[in-house]
């Protein structure tokens, strides 16, 4: 019988800053890695949502970041830890609604204050920290209901 | 053609500001997000259709002589955007369905009774 | 953009007045003839909708029952329920990894726009159907309400992880 908490897999993607062209490829590579381990189709969803967003917001605002997703039966892990701005006000960047982003990243259709909101709303857990000057992180913890 | 208050009626709608505009005739509707896009897309009379809640929407919608704003998943408009929509006498509008349903329902309305 | 009141043919007009007398209703808001009940196949819908496939000519069997409109992404994400339309009047290739991620079942986009290079070669290597339609995101949506698709909202209400 398998242990709860056995590791069914880890890995480590770089996400490479203010390149619109290859943003996404991270998050769709994790949900197909999710589909592949049989991860059920509700937390592949969930996972694929809230790194899809978080990847956005590498490519939108930062240098360069990494993604690490860890997979526990019934637990889906993804932490982004980012080379950028950071965020002065967390309260405030929490606000659905509140964006700072340029023409560019609304044209793509994001950039209108939903991203962290989403990420939030889809996670079961969800920690945010970051330093002005060097980066933010996201720890973000999917579990089955 | 359709009033704006018919339309309220019909589809249940809250009225959020400019309750006394709510007599113009609705020519047409635009649905979209993108600012630039309702700019250059939709014409005059038009009820436009957008989960955008900033005030900048009240510059188009005023700019574009819309004949009212309907905000979509039960968005809120923010305090600024209701002053500035008092002020140019743009009724915004709340409903809590999706674009895609509201639309449906407005664009049948207005075939109905064109 | 052409208005709405003046696209139509002698038979809706028929089938209007019949239906005028309901229409006031909300719920009753014109859903007109139904003589063909969702779900719709993705051939019906580039029908009713006029479109050109652009990416997934062996896909047109699907069945499509719902359907979101929306310019932004993340209003998708938020929202949209796998296996719908989406109807979108952006083009670049966000639009498929969106898709892709809530497994949207075709994209059409409106207002007759045409995809880039790239974003059809991605479409094609996800295998994510996209039609085009003159139609601005309004009319396409009332064509498709009209035909009885159904709008969508999955709100995920997890509010565990708030801080």
């Amino acid at each position: 019988m398998a242990e709860t908490n056995q590791n069914l897999y880890s890995g480590t993607f770089n996400i490479e800053g203010g390149n619109f062209n290859s943003a996404g490829i991270v998050s769709t590579g994790i949900k197909s890695t999710l589909k592949k381990l049989g991860i059920p189709s509700d937390l592949v969803r969930k996972a694929a949502i809230v790194s899809y967003e978080a990847e956005i917001n590498v490519v939108s605002y930062a240098k360069k970041g990494v993604m690490t997703l860890t997979v526990h039966p019934g637990v889906v892990c993804i932490e982004v830890t980012d080379e950028g701005p950071g965020i002065p006000n967390i309260d405030l960047a929490m606000q659905e609604g509140y964006s700072t982003a340029d023409q560019r990243i609304r044209e793509m259709g994001f950039g209108a204050g939903m991203g962290l909101c989403n990420i939030r709303n889809y996670s079961d857990a969800f920690q945010i920290e970051s330093e002005v000057g060097k980066g933010t992180r996201l720890k973000m913890t999917i579990t089955t209901p | 053609m359709m009033k704006i208050e018919e339309i309220v009626q019909a589809l249940g709608l809250e009225v959020k500001c400019a309750k006394d505009c709510l007599d113009r005739e609705v020519t047409g509707g635009y649905t979209g997000d993108l600012l630039s896009d309702v700019m250059g897309n939709s014409k005059a009379g038009y009820i436009w259709i957008t989960r955008q809640v900033h005030q900048n929407i009240v510059a188009v919608a005023s700019l574009k002589e819309h004949s009212a704003i309907i905000l979509i998943n039960s968005s809120q408009p923010t305090a600024e955007t209701m002053d500035k929509a008092e002020a140019e006498k743009i009724p915004i509008m709340v409903s809590d369905l999706p674009a895609f349903e509201i639309s449906g329902k407005i664009y049948n309305l207005l075939t109905a009774n064109s | 953009m052409i208005e709405v009141a003046k696209k139509y043919t002698s038979t809706d007009k028929n089938r209007r007045a019949k239906q005028t007398t309901t229409q006031i209703f909300p719920n009753a808001a014109g859903r007109s003839d139904q003589n063909k009940e969702p779900p719709l196949k993705l051939s019906d819908v580039k029908e009713i909708l006029d479109a050109e496939v652009i990416v997934g000519e062996d896909n047109l069997d699907l069945d499509v029952k719902t359907a979101f409109g929306a310019d932004l992404m993340s209003d998708v994400l938020a929202f949209a329920k796998a296996g719908s339309l989406l109807l979108t009047g952006l083009t670049n290739t966000q639009v498929i990894r969106t898709a892709n991620v809530l497994d949207i079942a075709a994209i059409i986009l409106v207002r007759g726009k045409k995809p880039s290079t790239e974003t059809i070669a991605l479409a094609r290597e996800l295998k994510i159907p996209i039609l085009t339609t003159k139609y601005i995101l309004f009319e396409t949506a009332g064509r498709l309400y009209t035909k009885g698709i159904v709008g969508c909202l999955q709100k995920v209400d997890n509010t565990s992880g708030r801080n």
